[in-house]
């Protein structure tokens, strides 16, 4: 029996996020709201020439993370091939990422390990889609493929 | 340096090596002027050299704005016994010589200096010409003689030296020449000798087709007042101290530029190195608008290519506004590049993020963490 705890994947609690993502991001905001959810805001900058984006992310134990970005610096939020987003809100400006896939996400991961370097990874390729309207940063496309 | 300023140094140094020429193209080329060369030498009674001079000798060839177009190469066409020729004589055989060839004649015109020959997608200045002295002899002895003529359709003998000018050209950037000619002699095994100079891209050469092109656009239309390209290169070169990065190199050489045009008695100079008493801004003196331009596009340049930029944010914005001013295509690549480099670092663990303000990159610092694998999801 001990031998099986030592191999199951420990999952992490909320505190322990946030105790991770204080420690790693210390010019960012986060806090427990209610019982089970962590929010966490950031201002992010992929390049030294790039702009500074709003970065949310909203974590529910036992769903996915899910991360937005917010603001004026997102452009072309209307274009067909917007690249990589769950959805997109025209009104507020507002893009939810596609970060990853299948289990390259779980519970034993850190956020601040995973999510927040997927996003400013994310950003760096949309600016320069937003010049060149090629993605660089590979993936798949579920939808594209009928 | 400011982390800005490496930055943009790196992304003008990818759209640079986008306007280079391509491999294919080299290679194509070289293939068509030694085929013109050998056509030349079967025809006449003297040993025929045919080499590339100006940008394609030097490694700052730009690539045409409508990539579909041609190619620019000047050539020199040396008859090696020939120093006693006439410049009538030196011109005519090696244009009675190429007008003997269909495909050649197809497109040939005569210029004062040159024969102008489209062909096999390049546009070729062939410029006829004998040693000054009784013989050309590389390093030592490259003065030529070529043949001028005059709008009353006599002739005038002028002087050139462009092997010399390489010469001066790479001495110009030596150091830095040679720790990249070596640098790509190891990566592709090969000798430092046999390493072509349009590969060795040093920051003085990518500065000039930067400058190259942008001239291009900004005079698209308007070329009879475009700063030609000799006077570029060579305050360029005189102006570049080595740097080894091509921000810091653009910069020193836009600021220092103008220091390098001599007032003789009222008369702007700018020296050829090899060739004292030859001044390549000669045409100033007559035509002032030529000079007033010159100033202008420098002002400029220095703007749309590293002023302008530095005060912007966003990938995005800085890489629309430099497709307005050096062309969309060689910006477009440039940028993939980019973004390539970076997932394919992310692929075999070599990318981090340096903090949520220090941006993705392949080197680290204290807060850096690794972008670990994942897949972009979604539509």
């Amino acid at each position: 029996m001990v031998h099986k705890q030592i191999w199951k994947k420990k999952k992490i609690s909320l505190a322990e996020q946030l105790f991770a993502l204080k420690k790693a991001y210390k010019e960012s905001t986060c806090f427990i709201q209610g019982h089970n959810t962590l929010i966490w805001r950031g201002q992010a900058c992929p390049s030294p020439l790039s702009s500074t984006y709003s970065l949310e992310i909203r974590y529910t134990l036992g769903s996915k993370p899910i991360v937005t970005v917010q603001g004026d610096t997102i452009k072309n939020i209307e274009a067909p091939n917007f690249p990589h987003v769950f959805h997109r809100d025209v009104n507020s400006n507002t893009v939810t990422l596609c970060l990853c896939y299948g289990d390259e996400f779980n519970s034993s991961m850190l956020i601040s390990d995973t999510y927040i370097p997927w996003a400013i990874e994310w950003l760096y390729y949309y600016e320069i889609w937003l010049v060149t309207e090629e993605w660089c940063g590979g993936g798949i496309h579920p939808f594209s493929k009928k | 340096m400011s982390r800005k300023e490496t930055e943009l140094g790196i992304i003008l140094a990818k759209i640079a090596d986008e306007l280079n020429i391509t491999d294919t193209m080299y290679d194509k080329a070289v293939q068509s002027y030694i085929a013109v060369g050998n056509w030349i030498g079967d025809g006449l009674d003297f040993t025929v050299e045919i080499m590339p001079q100006g940008s394609m000798n030097l490694g700052t060839t730009v690539r045409p704005i409508n990539e579909s177009d041609d190619y620019d190469i000047d050539l020199v066409c040396l008859l090696h016994e020939g120093w006693q020729l006439d410049a009538r004589t030196i011109k005519e055989l090696v244009g009675k010589r190429l007008k003997e060839n269909a495909m050649y004649k197809k497109k040939l015109d005569e210029g004062s200096r040159c024969w102008k020959m489209s062909y096999d997608g390049f546009h070729m200045d062939i410029l006829p010409c004998v040693p000054k002295e009784r013989l050309f002899i590389k390093d030592n002895h490259t003065e030529i003689r070529l043949t001028h003529k005059n709008n009353d359709g006599t002739y005038s003998d002028k002087y050139s030296n462009p092997h010399g000018y390489k010469l001066w050209f790479i001495n110009q950037m030596l150091n830095v020449y040679k720790n990249l000619s070596e640098k790509y002699a190891i990566e592709n095994r090969t000798i430092i000798d046999e390493v072509p100079i349009y590969k060795v891209r040093t920051p003085l050469q990518q500065s000039i087709q930067l400058l190259k092109r942008h001239r291009d656009i900004m005079f698209a239309g308007k070329d009879d007042i475009a700063p030609i390209s000799i006077i570029i290169t060579t305050l360029a070169a005189k102006a570049y101290n080595n740097e080894t990065d091509l921000y810091e190199a653009l910069h020193n050489i836009l600021d220092n530029m103008p220091n390098y045009i001599e007032n003789r008695n009222g008369i702007s100079w700018v020296e050829n190195p090899v060739m004292a008493n030859e001044n390549f801004a000669d045409k100033w003196q007559h035509h002032p608008e030529k000079k007033k331009s010159f100033f202008s596009w420098l002002e400029q340049a220095k703007l749309d290519l590293l002023i302008k930029p530095i005060d912007m944010y966003g990938i995005d914005t800085i890489g629309k506004h430099y497709k307005t001013v050096i062309g969309d295509l060689p910006v477009n690549r440039a940028l993939n590049a980019l973004g390539d480099e970076k997932k394919q670092a992310r692929s075999s663990s070599s990318l981090y993020i340096n903090g949520l303000a220090g941006g993705i990159s392949t080197t680290t610092d204290t807060s850096s963490k690794k972008i670990k694998e994942h897949t972009f999801f979604g539509s």
